[in-house]
């Protein structure tokens, strides 16, 4: 007999495969941010540092770099916002049923684990028809981290809004930390964009683009961010899905 | 009712429907300097790589930009919003014998007006929030005016066609981002591309009304013709989609 | 329309499934210049097996905030609540997935059930035919008319066959025939032994209930249907000392 785990992350899946706009943003967007600005950026090249390191690098490659994990963690932020929207109307009732609380956790991490790795596959599909990495295995991981990361934030952020407002708060978030706040090209940085989520990953994922060796520390730093902050979604998750039956 | 009094009247319903939405105003109040703020800092921590175009600072470069697509953004999105919750309303208006070309002067007025408004907030906040001081704000405003009704015509429009309020958005915001980036002159774009976008005529006129204090003329006719073929389009669509199926036999 | 009758008098005899015993419920906000607003302020409530309970009020009274808590929804500030037996709630917004089809549904609640897949199949076919709409087992839930959809939220209650039925307004949207139908196919749980506790407004149905409960300013006022009215708490109450204040 099948699992309620494996019920609810088929039934989850069937769901995002059912949501237009999903699908919709998964079509257009990596097409967008990484192809088209690939295209449009000027052909020349730029001194950048990364991880210590002075490198001269195509402006292109580091736009194409730059922009696949932001659009992967733009994305899972917003699939991770659908996932709380729903759960939010009908998850408290499947608790009421039956589901275990750690079942439902279960269920939605894993549904949101899918939902990053998709579409980190397709940002990566994009990304690697004009720009290969110095190590792909690296940039893969980053960019999957990247959606992880993000794909948490945005249940986070569906805790307290409503879908637009949300859709719009995941659309310009990553954007804005990733793309401004965490580009190597920035040599003033204000010191508190060390706190956002996209300080060690887009790091990470800048070393593993351009350098052949991974950088073990941003890599750790980018785990440990994801883990803190799968903590805090796991908890506003379960508050958000809780019902007091009394025995 | 004398077609103008319906008018007027349609104009004040539009009006108090909008503003009587707390988004909305959230939203007016907002986003310009969140935009023009973001922009601003973030463009600001780059150094002035060879191949940046831009004749201002970055800075400052980075909050035209912010103010130009802040003005877009909400004027297309706002539009949008207008259409979606007016239009089984004016549905029935339609019915009800309102000539449809009525109920659109009435949105459009509408429009125009909430438009200019947004204009007015994004070059108040841009003034404010602009390190140097602003050559000619009045020019800046008429360009951002321009970009402001634009992105209305292009709200309607879309608000027609896909009347859903997150798909329409997305469709909007992502539109008014692709064509900010090509208007914001940061980077050198092939002019073939770049004449097409049509927030790169406001970012003209409010580029060279900040830094040079004086007014660009010549962008005007190209932002005009971008307002009459999105409104044209808005026009024939937004008809359409309001006009009853059966008209019935004649009034009592 | 048809009396429901009894070889008993209600509340006599038969186990209780459900007991609320002075309940208090207030809703309070951090925001400033906001009222608490005082829902529940001692309601006491019984139901037994077999038992069809209406619980009738003005809009705004609690009604649904007091079904909740029956159904361990949501929290309680004051008093107790004792069950005997599992409980099915059907909510007054059918909260459902939208993008599942009927079908899908059926399965995913029945897992939740821990039903098997042969009974999962059996209470889908049973409820399918008995609320009449068969034909949308495919179709999505944000597909259905409203109609449909509150048939489904209803089965989703019911497909477990609990001991506890808590019902809120629950033909809101339903045709005639399946209005007929949903009451027959309470009528034939009640005398199955099923606890139903149904939100309604509609003043003409009392008689199909058994005892009926107004909510009125935060108390339930309770009326057996076909005696004298009668205000009190329920007399003859299992396990009445549950609270330290002790019963009425």
């Amino acid at each position: 007999m099948r699992s309620r785990v494996t019920t609810a992350v088929t039934m989850g899946l069937r769901e995002f495969r059912r949501t237009p706009v999903l699908l919709g943003l998964l079509a257009v967007l990596p097409v967008y941010y990484i192809g088209a600005f690939m295209y449009i950026v000027p052909d020349t090249s730029l001194p950048v540092t990364i991880d210590g390191e002075s490198l001269r690098v195509p402006l292109a490659d580091l736009i194409a770099a730059l922009m696949t994990p932001l659009t992967a963690g733009l994305l899972a932020g917003i699939v991770g916002l659908f996932v709380m929207q729903s759960s939010k109307e009908a998850d408290g009732r499947l608790r009421l049923a039956g589901f275990r609380s750690r079942e439902l956790i279960v269920s939605r991490v894993s549904l949101l684990a899918a939902g990053g790795l998709l579409v980190s596959g397709v940002s990566l599909g994009v990304v690697l028809l004009g720009f290969t990495p110095a190590s792909i295995p690296g940039f893969i991981a980053g960019t999957v981290l990247a959606a992880l990361t993000y794909g948490v934030f945005g249940v986070i952020v569906g805790v307290s809004v409503d879908r637009l407002s949300g859709v719009y708060v995941m659309l310009f978030a990553p954007t804005v930390d990733v793309l401004l706040f965490q580009n190597p090209m920035a040599t003033e940085s204000p010191r508190w964009v060390t706190l956002l989520p996209g300080y060690f990953v887009t790091r990470a994922t800048m070393d593993a683009a351009f350098t052949t060796g991974v950088d073990g520390i941003q890599f750790l730093g980018a785990v440990g961010y994801f883990a803190v902050l799968l903590l805090v979604g796991i908890v506003v998750f379960y508050r958000v899905t809780d019902v007091t039956q009394e025995k | 009712m004398t077609r103008t009094r319906q008018t007027v009247a349609g104009v004040r319903a539009s009006a108090r429907s909008f503003f009587r939405k707390p988004f909305n105003i959230v939203l007016l109040v907002v986003l310009p300097a969140l935009s023009i703020q973001l922009y601003g800092i973030s463009l600001a921590q780059f150094p002035k790589f060879e191949f940046f175009t831009t004749a201002a600072s970055l800075a400052t470069t980075g909050r035209i930009t912010g103010a130009v697509f802040a003005t877009g953004a909400l004027a297309g999105v706002l539009g949008l919003f207008q259409i979606i919750s007016a239009r089984d309303a004016d549905r029935r208006l339609s019915i009800c014998g309102i000539p449809p070309r009525d109920l659109l002067i009435s949105r459009f007025a509408t429009l125009v007006g909430i438009s200019v408004i947004i204009a007015a907030v994004s070059t108040g906040t841009l003034v404010v929030l602009l390190p140097d001081s602003v050559g000619a704000p009045v020019f800046a405003f008429v360009g951002l005016v321009l970009g402001s009704i634009i992105y209305a015509m292009l709200g309607i429009l879309v608000g027609s066609v896909l009347p859903r309020e997150l798909e329409g958005s997305l469709v909007l915001v992502i539109l008014a981002d692709m064509d900010n980036v090509l208007a914001s002159g940061i980077f050198q774009i092939d002019q073939r591309i770049t004449r097409f976008s049509p927030l790169s005529y406001p970012h003209d006129i409010v580029t060279q009304a900040v830094v040079d204090g004086t007014f660009a003329g010549e962008k005007v006719l190209p932002a005009l013709s971008f307002v009459a073929v999105f409104g044209v389009l808005a026009v024939v669509t937004y008809s359409w989609t309001v006009e009853p199926v059966a008209t019935g036999g004649e009034a009592a | 329309m048809s009396d429901r009758t009894q070889t008993a008098p209600a509340g006599s005899g038969s186990a209780t499934v459900i007991r609320a015993d002075r309940i208090e419920k207030t809703y309070d906000s951090w925001l400033p210049f906001t009222r608490a607003v005082e829902v529940l302020d001692g309601a006491t409530l019984d139901i037994r097996a077999g038992d069809i309970v209406g619980i009738m009020g003005e809009n705004g009274s609690g009604k649904s905030t007091l079904m909740q808590i029956l159904a361990g929804v949501l929290d309680h500030d004051n008093g107790t609540i004792t069950r005997n037996g599992s409980i099915g709630w059907c909510p007054q917004e059918p909260r459902l997935y939208d993008r599942l089809t009927v079908d899908e549904t059926f399965d995913l609640f029945g897992r939740a059930y821990d039903m098997t897949e042969d009974e999962i199949e059996d209470a889908e076919d049973w409820l399918l035919d008995e609320l009449d709409f068969e034909r949308f087992r495919d179709r999505q839930v944000r597909h259905l008319s409203g109609g449909n959809r509150q048939k489904l939220n209803l089965s989703v209650a019911l497909m477990h066959e609990p001991d506890l039925l808590l019902l809120d307004e629950p033909y809101t949207g339903f045709d005639w025939e399946t209005f007929q139908a949903f009451w027959d196919l309470t009528e034939e749980l009640g005398d199955r032994g099923v606890g139903i506790a149904i939100i309604s407004h509609i003043i003409n149905e009392r008689d199909r209930f058994d005892v009926i409960y107004e909510l009125h300013e935060g108390h339930l006022h309770r009326e057996v249907v076909g005696e004298d009215t009668d205000t009190t708490a329920p007399e003859n109450c299992e396990d009445p000392s549950t609270t330290e204040e002790g019963t009425q």
